[in-house]
């Protein structure tokens, strides 16, 4: 017996979206509701939350019924992992090191997941842009954003 | 003679230095984030608002409308040299500008874009100003419900006919609609969703949602994309002229094209993506020899780069003159003239005519500008699609830290960024339309303005939406829309879009 496919995909949208609908129709009913003529706070938010759990309820019952789904899309983990560990890095610099440390880990983080980096490119890279970056929006549109800090 | 007397006015507001300065970067930058293969025109818009937060309104839109074309412009080339769409509505020019490129007529297919882009531009400029005044008056005679209608409408097909799955396009849109709501209540005062969180009060800011889910999340789904590609033409001036064949099969295409592009522009939710597909083939179908498509046809790249600039244009039409965005990249420049304290709808022109006209003569302007960064300095955008992406990559993370921080000062923003990025690019994997999403998110107060009037007038009777006969054939449409993507959706068969596709492939 051939067993039955479901677009997984389609199920997780449609389950993210319940999920949204839910959190958004419970938390409404925390404001006044109100009548239609004298709307309150939770009036619209519960009615949208109401449409988009029916849709989400669409969603995953189309998906279960797929018979052909598409080849789910892999996930890039190296990439995915790589970008937000650089903006983590720079968010974290910018807080306690300042701006030119900023950007130099922003730049050796994104590096360190990539397989073809090379040292000597990638530290001339983040030497260029922290310095130049700094130079065009600290110095040249005066945006206050201190070189270093803290530590230094 | 009125409309002459306005343009007048208009290019005594674009042409001062600044406003001229300031239209010149736009271009500029969009054509630069165009180019790059991956990050397209809501990307570049996005990661350039902050930027514009120090300019006085008129001259911050007219910078962000530059990028906008500006990235249309530039999307081709990247689809012609590599064969990877700098922009999604320059994506059909990969079927044949690739090819000539192959076969060693990269710069006659540059060129040509070029010209054509210019040509589309030019009749969607035209097309808005000759119906803008006539459009925004009449929309100042809407009422409440019918307003409402024209909003729903507007989102509905947005969320429907663009890409993808029609209901979870729909569903993207309420959770725009959802997101938007959060922050104080504009009716009561009374804060919703914040969590007791006062930076939550004034409602999630725009620019971290929109960097986020276009600026990070493309950066991560075209991180591996990109790699290994390369340019090995050399493009130099000579080899930019076509020949006296290529120009005249390429003029039929950029009338057709414009005109085409010019109707699908205006029209909600339709756009430039979706006028440069049609536009391939309606050239396809004219054509006296349909086999040379796919291989090189100059039709098939002059046809679709012209309407995708006029429709680029033209979307400014009901964006201007009723409010209401036709695309999430138009809802982004809503965005960034209500953060300018200017409320847009029908009474923009007459209230900022410094803005509006300011900014339709600063797209003649910018299309100029555009012709001559396009054709001598072509050489300058080649260039630039052989810095590899590693290089480009960090540059473009730095940038968008930098001008999410920059608005506030503040490191919380670029958490926000960090977590729409993620959800963005969790969004993509799982088919969910980030794009739908912003239109909702910016839309939504308006949404619940309107519902909110409108049943405060009748005393909460619902029937007032299908009172007046425009608003009733607006929700009728609606109505369609909605069971549609309903029905489409258990039908499992292919959406519009995936029908779409294969039509050009075949």
């Amino acid at each position: 017996m051939a067993r039955r496919k479901s677009n997984v995909r389609d199920v997780i949208a449609g389950l993210f979206l319940l999920l949204v609908a839910a959190a958004f129709g419970l938390g409404s009913m925390n404001y006044t509701i109100g009548t239609a003529s004298n709307m309150g706070p939770g009036f619209f938010p519960l009615m949208a939350s109401g449409i988009l759990g029916v849709l989400a309820l669409v969603v995953i019952a189309a998906a279960v019924r797929d018979e052909a789904p598409p080849e789910p899309e892999p996930i890039a983990f190296r990439a995915l992992i790589g970008v937000v560990g650089s903006v983590a890095a720079f968010a974290i610099g910018m807080r306690w090191l300042g701006f030119v440390p900023a950007i130099v880990l922003s730049v050796l983080v994104l590096a360190a997941v990539q397989r073809s980096t090379r040292l000597v490119p990638t530290a001339l890279l983040a030497l260029g842009m922290s310095i130049g970056f700094w130079l065009i929006f600290a110095k040249g549109l005066g945006l206050p954003m201190p070189a270093f800090r803290g530590v230094f | 003679m009125e409309v002459l007397a306005n343009l007048a006015f208009g290019f005594e507001a674009a042409l001062t230095p600044v406003n001229l300065f300031y239209c010149f970067l736009g271009v500029f930058l969009g054509t630069f984030i165009g180019v790059l293969p991956g990050i397209g025109a809501l990307a570049a818009v996005s990661m350039l608002l902050p930027v514009t937060f120090y300019l006085p309104p008129a001259t911050a839109i007219i910078m962000l409308g530059g990028v906008f074309y500006g990235s249309e412009y530039g999307g081709s080339t990247a689809s012609i040299l590599l064969n990877l769409p700098g922009t999604t509505s320059s994506a059909v020019t990969c079927l044949d500008g690739y090819p000539m490129a192959k076969s060693g007529r990269a710069g006659v297919a540059l060129f040509l874009t070029a010209i054509a882009s210019f040509f589309g531009s030019i009749a969607g400029i035209v097309a808005l100003v000759v119906s803008a005044p006539a459009l925004s008056s009449m929309a100042r005679s809407l009422g409440s419900p019918e307003y409402f209608a024209v909003v729903l409408v507007g989102l509905a097909a947005a969320a429907t006919i663009t890409q993808g799955s029609a209901v979870k396009g729909l569903c993207m849109v309420i959770v725009g609609l959802l997101l938007g709501t959060v922050g104080a209540d504009a009716a009561s005062g009374i804060r919703r969703f914040t969590f007791g969180s006062p930076e939550l009060a004034g409602g999630i800011s725009l620019v971290p949602i929109a960097m986020g889910i276009f600026g990070i999340a493309e950066i991560i789904s075209s991180f591996a994309l990109v790699k290994g590609a390369k340019v090995h033409d050399k493009i130099t001036l000579r080899s930019l002229l076509p020949t006296r064949a290529d120009a005249r099969q390429s003029v039929m295409p950029i009338v057709r094209g414009s005109g085409l592009g010019v109707v699908l522009g205006t029209l909600p939710g339709t756009g430039a993506t979706l006028a440069s597909f049609m536009s391939y083939a309606v050239e396809k179908q004219v054509a006296r020899d349909p086999s040379r498509f796919g291989k090189g046809a100059v039709e098939g790249v002059a046809g679709p780069e012209s309407a995708n600039n006029a429709a680029a244009q033209a979307a400014f039409i009901p964006t201007l003159t009723l409010g209401i965005p036709g695309s999430a990249t138009m809802a982004l420049m809503l965005g960034a003239l209500m953060i300018h304290g200017i409320t847009p709808g029908p009474s923009l022109i007459k209230d900022h005519p410094d803005v509006f006209w300011g900014l339709i003569a600063s797209f003649w302007i910018g299309n100029v500008l555009l012709l001559l960064l396009n054709i001598p300095l072509i050489g300058l955008w080649v260039r630039l699609l052989r810095i590899p992406y590693e290089y480009l990559c960090p540059a473009i993370i730095c940038l968008i830290c930098i001008g999410v921080y920059s608005i506030n000062n503040s490191v919380t923003d670029i958490y926000l960024v960090m977590f729409f990025g993620v959800l963005g690019y969790g969004m993509r994997l799982v088919d969910l339309q980030p794009a739908a999403l912003l239109m909702g998110f910016i839309l939504g107060p308006l949404v619940e303005q309107s519902l909110r009037r409108s049943l405060l007038i009748s005393n909460g009777d619902y029937s007032t939406f299908v009172r007046g006969p425009f608003s009733l054939i607006l929700v009728l449409i609606t109505a369609l829309l909605v069971g549609r993507a309903i029905f489409s959706a258990f039908r499992g068969g292919p959406g519009p879009s995936a029908a779409r596709e294969r039509e050009i492939e075949d």
